[in-house]
């Protein structure tokens, strides 16, 4: 029984904006990536949220959704390098970001606050990312989205890394 | 109808210094944030964020300001500011509803090619009288 819903279809190609009811979804300049999967999956963790980022957000009666894709990292059941998601794992979220800004504390993977970092998510070998350069939900194929993150986020001296984490 | 118009004035002078309605000063936005530099995040629940740059030790809001500051340095990218205030309410942890400064200053990191690599920002409460900063109110996106 897949966990993805089954409107995340039809929010290929749209704007946050036309996800979102809050003022943050109209702010095309931010990184809406765990935006765009928090409102597909209703993930609305402890933190920031796009309801409760402004006073006049919160007064309005519109469920909110986590907006940072390392509170999101946190809260997976699971994580992992990329590489060793088990392979009878076809569906789950996928996390970009530097090898630097990742760190095992106390057994679990923990992910800190350099904005180099994206999340999308991994069904029938597509990953459902929200892309801020054209301001659309797209849908990559897995090599795709990795060639394409392993190019934006490579400076020199860093390492570019790719993890998997199940569904909440 | 004469003896009237003084209080008219008197009124309308008051109501506008209470209120003053213009933002406060980028300058002093900007002071007010990095004095406040030293504050632990863990107190702010909506900017708790880990900087992995300091191992085993809190992180403060000066340390997730040079993490989002520095992100394209020694890179070709480049990083555009935006900042901004507005007036805006608050709930204080005993449940008061006070008046703020709403400020927020964005990070935006583009390749020479200006495609999107990564934003930040913080966001953060000035009292109304614009002159300090408001623990509690920090959120970091």
């Amino acid at each position: 029984m897949s966990k993805v819903p089954t409107g995340l279809k039809q929010s290929l190609n749209k704007d946050i904006a036309g996800l979102c009811p809050f003022s943050i979804g109209k702010n095309s300049a931010q990184n809406h990536c765990a935006h765009y999967v928090s409102h597909i999956m209703d993930y609305e963790l402890a933190g920031p949220t796009c309801k409760n980022f402004t006073f006049a957000d919160k007064q309005k009666p519109e469920t909110g959704a986590t907006i940072r894709v390392d509170d999101i990292f946190r809260k997976c059941p699971e994580t992992g390098l990329l590489t060793s998601k088990p392979a009878a794992l076809t569906e789950c979220l996928v996390f970009v970001t530097l090898a630097s800004n990742v760190a095992k504390v106390g057994g679990n993977l923990v992910m800190g606050n350099n904005p180099k970092k994206h999340i999308g998510i991994l069904t029938q070998g597509k990953v459902w990312n929200y892309s801020n350069s054209t301001n659309k939900v797209v849908s990559d194929l897995l090599t795709s989205f990795t060639n394409k993150f392993s190019y934006a986020y490579k400076t020199s001296g860093t390492t570019v890394e790719f993890y998997y984490g199940k569904f909440l | 109808m004469t003896k009237i118009i003084p209080f008219v004035f008197l009124f309308y002078g008051c109501s506008t210094l209470a209120t003053d309605g213009s933002p406060p000063d980028g300058e002093v936005v900007f002071r007010l944030l990095l004095n406040s530099g030293y504050i632990s995040l863990k107190n702010e629940p909506l900017c708790n964020v880990t900087s992995l740059a300091k191992k085993n030790e809190e992180t403060l809001l000066v340390d997730h300001l040079a993490t989002v500051f520095s992100t394209s340095y020694l890179s070709k990218n480049i990083n555009t500011f935006a900042s901004s205030c507005s007036k805006s309410k608050h709930e204080t942890k005993d449940g008061k509803i006070i008046e703020i400064w709403d400020c927020n200053l964005q990070i935006k990191e583009t390749s020479p090619d200006d495609e999107f690599v990564s934003s930040s920002m913080v966001a953060f409460g000035i009292s109304i009288d614009k002159s300090k900063f408001l623990p509690g109110t920090l959120r970091c996106f």
